[in-house]
């Protein structure tokens, strides 16, 4: 059943998100520490360990995530309760939640551990329904996981993740098309899915502040300031955004991304088996940020002219998405596997043993640097998708164009996407 | 005040899948008859953490909760004030 808006069908899509989730697992598990200020942290012991989360208490106090354990106590000097983050326990009261559900569609899609778009159009047919329906929701996962949920109601998947964060925690937001003018349009224009620092500042220098501006702005405008990214924007802000609630994170989590091409003509020697490396390591990282996964180990593969095939694999010391350290590591592997008796035919890079979270990355890294990198990379993202692949690439790519004058997302190219597991 | 107390279960699995508790051996000492289940269902325990299958029990004339997680048994045990 779907419900019909001046002849165009309308579906009906929830966001949820868990409110607090490390902190909030913490503290249920834990009865003992729930009225407390409470940072779930890395590791206590490390001098450089950050908060990972923090609850409605230490929210108070002001402490962020990515605060160290020093800052936090500062802003906190009374008494806060530091926890080591158990990342598997989270893991498990995540697929509970899901689970649930998935009693009520088949479409639902994870974004990061504690976040999920669910599409229940098939279920319910106008908004009252609907609400009721995610109430039902909200007090199921109270009394059968002991947490609290903010769900967001709405035609389309942006609406419904700004409508999640309307009321936090343990509650529903409803945005129709008749009231979204109304609800979303006063809010800051950075409230929309994909306004970061550059883009809001852009907005904000052609005094376009709140979503409605945006809305008012119109298509060419925005077009004209932003590129592709205008059009998309614009599409936000007015309630057309149409894309699917996909349905990844059901049974068969994404297991493994990859990406592998056969090389225009013979590979012989180890900077062009570098170069098309990274631009596969770059597409791979790029997929892992749409999905917001990261990964433990890494793969490359290769085939000889002679049409012998390797596969060999690394792990990391700490999950990464970033395009560089992927490349990094398949250069390595090829190598030390590899004595050149054979010219390279073709070339792959896959990610395996993915995780929703950068898993105590502090411990080994200097956590400031790589959320740097990750923040780099993912402009770069942004900036290809406005303006084509070609826009940005890695100076050791650049060294032969013929070789590498591929883009590794479009499947018209010459790579192969065959290797996406999905 | 509640007290997490794990403790170990003799059940039967049955042919549907179900997973029917009989006794509870409480202690060394005390091992509790179940003569009569309920319901079970998927719940959390706010008063001493978990989240898991509780079933609502009867053992002699007193009602209380047997709580399941992954492959352990507890149960909320109260514990006596001190003041
Ligand atoms: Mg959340």
């Amino acid at each position: 059943m779907f419900c019909m808006i001046v002849g165009v069908v309308m579906r009906i899509i929830f966001h949820s998100d868990l409110n607090n989730f490390y902190a909030s697992v913490e503290c249920l598990y834990n009865p003992s520490i729930r009225n407390d200020a409470v940072v779930v942290v890395g590791d206590a012991e490390k001098r450089h360990g950050i908060v990972l989360a923090k609850n409605g208490l230490a929210k108070k106090y002001g402490i962020k995530t990515g605060d160290t354990i020093w800052e936090a106590q500062q802003k906190c000097p009374t008494k806060l309760t530091k926890v080591v983050a158990r990342f598997d326990l989270y893991r498990k009261v995540s697929k509970i939640v899901k689970d649930i559900y998935r009693e009520y569609s088949d479409r639902v899609e994870s974004f990061g551990i504690d976040e999920a778009w669910i599409d229940v159009s098939e279920r319910v047919s106008n908004f009252e329904d609907a609400y009721n329906l995610a109430e039902e929701i909200r007090k199921r996962i109270i009394t059968e996981v002991g947490l609290t949920v903010s769900i967001g109601v709405s035609f389309n998947k942006i609406f419904a993740k700004l409508g999640s964060d309307l009321k936090k925690p343990n509650a529903v937001s409803v945005i129709t098309p008749t009231n979204f003018k109304q609800v979303v349009w006063p809010l800051k224009c950075e409230d929309l899915l994909m306004v970061g620092h550059s883009t809001k500042a852009k907005l904000i220098k052609n005094n376009i502040k709140t979503i409605g501006d945006i809305a008012r702005a119109g298509k060419n405008f925005l077009k004209q300031i932003l590129g592709k990214n205008g059009e998309k924007l614009f599409d936000f802000a007015t309630g057309k955004e149409c894309s699917e609630v996909q349905k990844v994170g059901q049974h068969d989590e994404i297991k493994s991304i990859g990406n592998s091409t056969t090389c225009a003509r013979n590979l012989t020697n180890i900077n062009e088996v570098r170069a098309v490396l990274y631009v596969l390591a770059e597409s791979v990282a790029n997929r892992m940020r749409e999905v917001n996964l990261w990964a433990s180990c890494v793969a490359v593969s290769f085939k000889t002219e002679q049409l012998e095939t390797f596969e060999r694999q690394q792990k990391l010391d700490y999950p990464t998405n970033l395009a560089e350290v992927i490349g990094h590591v398949a250069l390595d592997l090829f190598k030390c596997n590899y004595n050149w008796e054979y010219q390279i035919r073709s070339l792959g890079v896959r990610v395996l043993n993915l995780c929703d979270e950068p898993l105590q990355y502090n411990i080994f890294n200097d956590a400031q640097t790589i959320l740097k990198k990750d923040k780099l990379e993912r402009i770069v993202d942004s900036l290809r998708g406005r303006f084509g692949y070609g826009v940005i690439r890695r100076a050791c790519i650049l060294k032969d164009d013929m070789l590498v004058d591929l883009n590794p997302q479009d499947a018209s190219h010459k790579i192969h996407p065959k290797s996406f597991i999905y | 005040m509640f007290n997490k107390k794990i403790v170990s279960v003799t059940a039967k699995f049955l042919t549907t899948g179900y997973i029917m508790p009989l006794i509870i051996h409480y202690s060394d000492d005390k091992d509790y008859f179940i003569d009569k289940v309920y319901s079970c269902k998927n719940c959390a325990s706010l008063k001493v953490g978990g989240i898991g299958k509780r079933y609502d029990i009867r053992i002699g004339n007193k009602r209380t909760f047997l709580y399941l997680e992954d492959s352990i048994w507890f149960v909320e045990e109260k514990m006596e004030s001190n003041n």
